[in-house]
């Protein structure tokens, strides 16, 4: 049957000495297990371009119960999709939650503490002082605890190994643009006022700070649970993206009234998402500051720990940012340089 | 239960349960554009694409499988497992890989999404475990790639991986 055909346009098409039409072709590879589908690329020339067509990854998400419809149309549209999609599909890097132990249900593992100020950080299950946490299917463990904070400031911090969570350099240049999203809870006591402060920052190999945002907040006694959020947003592609390896994901509290005990901030739910961005949407949000030097951020939360210093600092800075980094001329890119210990 | 008549390209003649020739799509179309719907045993439904004996191995699939509940929606996000073969398909689909690519064809031009679905998925357990070149093999395909195609497929798929 196959002697019909020119060999070298239907290769790969012709299974067994039977032509495959295409529609059936993609069906069949998409029923091929996560583990395998990259081996795939390596067969021949047509299955290689069977996998970088959205067909195909609208095929293997259906059989791997993932929402294809969830996927924003510019992930699909870019020339490297299949990057984006496979690690979608292997690691589920738009659906999940890349902090482990998020409120503090196994303790303090995988947070290191910064800082441990007035009577030092603690878990509270269930949290006190303060209304249960609001249902959320997402957390339906029936498990709530949180970490709280005391009168001087308690600083924690998560390093996300962006590898093992399937966010590797390449995909991530990928990904361009997108943004981390933190968003934990953070519960206000119905009788002490409370500040926070929620870094987002990507760490390099040698654990330098790349690109970083941080958001903060003051409340008054009896707020309740409030959903905080920072986000990272990286547009364009960073320098050092090549070198990037960790998400550090930095939470800081203190209660406002100066009080013994435990009646700073609450921290629950701590989730750092990922998101890709609509060329729209990047039109239209903030590009983070890239910094350049190394520095560990516990002395500055030590010594300050809020953002007034970081606002107050950074521009100072600007002067030998642009000269030690000229070559570097993004005029869409904040960069500044802090000569103090950050990061 | 109203019949009718399938024939293949060889020509051999198959009467079939109206109720179960409607499984197939193809089918489903062809009767509803002939207008026939009852009792019309003498319509003859000539089926070029599909052999007598391959013909034979789909109309006992759709028989076996003519109570199976309808297949979900498009939107159904479930994980639809690759591994779940059901026994009888998996005895059913015991056979040469020539003939397993024929019954892949016919479900396909027949458009039979049930039987597609677990041929596709039978053949897709076979390249499970598999290395580029044994796949190649399985299924008599030629490696097309220069030295350097596959130096760069090599490292482009290396990105996705954590080590």
């Amino acid at each position: 049957m196959s002697d019909q055909f020119d060999q070298s346009s239907v290769n790969g098409f012709i299974l067994c000495g039977k032509f495959i039409p295409e529609t059936a072709l993609e069906i069949l590879l998409s029923f091929v297990p996560v583990s395998d589908i990259l081996k795939l690329r390596r067969v021949c020339q047509l299955w290689k371009d069977i996998v970088s067509r959205r067909s195909f990854w609208k095929e293997a998400f259906e059989r791997n119960g993932l929402n294809w419809k969830a996927i924003p149309n510019n992930v699909k549209e870019k020339e490297d999709a299949w990057i984006v999609l496979f690690c979608a599909l292997k690691h589920r890097i738009f659906t999940k939650n890349f902090v482990r132990n998020h409120s503090g249900e196994a303790q303090f593992t995988h947070w290191e503490k910064l800082q441990d100020g007035g009577d030092r950080i603690i878990i509270e299950s269930p949290p006190g002082g303060i209304s249960p946490l609001p249902i959320n299917p997402d957390y339906a463990s029936g498990i709530e605890s949180a970490f709280v904070t005391s009168y001087g400031w308690s600083t924690i911090r998560q390093k996300i190994d962006l590898k093992e969570a399937g966010l590797t350099p390449e995909v991530m240049k990928a990904m361009i643009p997108f943004q981390f999203v933190c968003t934990p809870m953070v519960g206000i006591r119905f009788d002490c006022a409370a500040m926070y402060c929620i870094c987002l920052c990507l760490l390099d190999n040698k654990g330098k700070a790349v690109i970083y945002n941080i958001s903060d907040g003051v409340h008054q006694a009896g707020e309740n649970w409030i959903q905080a959020c920072c986000t990272l947003n990286v547009l364009q592609e960073p320098q050092h993206i090549k070198k990037v390896r960790h998400l550090a994901v930095i939470i800081s509290g203190k209660d406002n009234q100066f009080w013994a005990g435990h009646y700073g901030p609450k921290f629950s739910r701590i989730s750092v998402t990922a998101k890709c961005l609509t060329s729209e949407e990047a039109e239209t949000v903030e590009p983070h500051r890239i910094h350049v030097r190394n520095q560990a951020v516990s002395d500055l939360f030590s010594m300050y720990g809020r953002r007034d210093f970081w606002n107050e600092m950074l521009p100072n800075a600007e002067a030998e940012a642009e000269e030690e980094e000229s070559e570097e001329s993004d005029d869409r890119v904040q960069r500044r340089t802090l000569n103090c210990s950050l990061f | 239960m109203p019949v009718v008549r399938l024939q293949s390209v060889d020509g051999e003649v198959f009467p079939v349960d109206v109720e179960i020739a409607r499984m197939s799509f193809a089918i489903r179309n062809m009767l509803d554009d002939l207008g026939v719907q009852d009792n019309d045993a003498e319509e003859v439904i000539p089926l070029p694409n599909v052999t007598g004996p391959i013909l034979r191995k789909v109309i006992e699939w759709c028989t076996h499988h003519k109570d199976d509940p309808p297949p979900p929606e498009e939107d159904d996000t479930r994980e639809k497992r690759t591994d779940d073969i059901p026994a009888w398909d998996q005895e059913f689909l015991r056979v040469d890989q020539a003939v397993l690519f024929d019954i892949i064809l016919a479900a396909n031009y027949l458009d039979i999404k049930g039987l597609l679905d677990v041929t596709c998925k039978t053949v897709a357990n076979m390249i499970k475990g598999k290395t580029p070149e044994e796949i190649r093999k399985l299924f008599n395909i030629k490696n097309d790639f220069t030295p350097a195609e596959e130096e760069q497929i090599r490292k482009e798929n290396e990105w996705c991986e954590e080590k």
